[in-house]
């Protein structure tokens, strides 16, 4: 397998794995705000 | 590694991560579809945002609701039924664009059964009695298509 064959593949991935991460990160922060609208309003309640 | 057998594994790499790539975008999708917009950020959104979203208005009361009041460049839905929109309404509600869910007051369970319809659908936080209270633009009267010509629709 030629050398720029094997370097566009590399590529290829990194940026999938980069997306998968971010997507990732993004999901956990939405999960937490949502998490946080709908948790019962409680906070700060005597 | 063997010649032979370096692109396939490449190939499992990419479909791998391609595979995790759909996962995550699917998931964002649906936390999407669950977290409300409030008013102030659609309003934002819709100055500034080259996206072409649909707002969408389910209030069940056409005359006393959406002819009273409504977001500018709102479509009716009443209750989310296409068989009671205005019929000239009906065409112009696109399931596959961006839509945000208009109930009187955000209902989650009424807006839930709406966005269902929807590929990528939010409500909007406290509905249009939130809209109302942020004092954010609003618009009255019988629905009508977007004209053709220059200079309508804007917020």
């Amino acid at each position: 397998m030629k050398t720029h064959v094997r370097i566009l593949f590399a590529v290829a991935a990194l940026a999938l794995a980069v997306g998968w991460f971010g997507l990732r990160r993004g999901n956990a922060a939405l999960a937490a705000r949502l998490s946080e609208s709908t948790a019962p309003a409680t906070r700060g309640a005597p | 590694m063997k010649a032979r057998a370096e692109p396939v594994v490449w190939a499992a790499v990419l479909a791998v991560l391609s595979a995790l790539v759909a996962v995550e975008g699917r998931r964002r999708a649906e936390l999407e579809r669950q977290i409300p917009v409030a008013p102030q950020e659609l309003y934002r959104t819709l100055a500034h945002s080259r996206t072409n979203w649909q707002i969408v208005d389910v209030r069940a009361d056409v005359a006393e609701g959406y002819e009273d009041s409504h977001i500018p460049g709102a479509v009716p839905l009443p209750g989310c039924d296409l068989a009671r929109a205005p019929e000239a309404a009906r065409d112009r509600i696109y399931p596959s664009v961006p839509t945000v869910i208009v109930s009187a007051n955000g209902d989650a369970a009424d807006a839930h059964r709406c966005i269902a319809r929807f590929t990528a659908a939010r409500r909007l936080a406290g509905g249009m009695a939130a809209w109302v209270a942020a004092k954010l633009p609003e618009d009255s009267g019988e629905y009508a298509p977007p004209s053709v010509k220059a200079g309508g629709g804007c917020l």
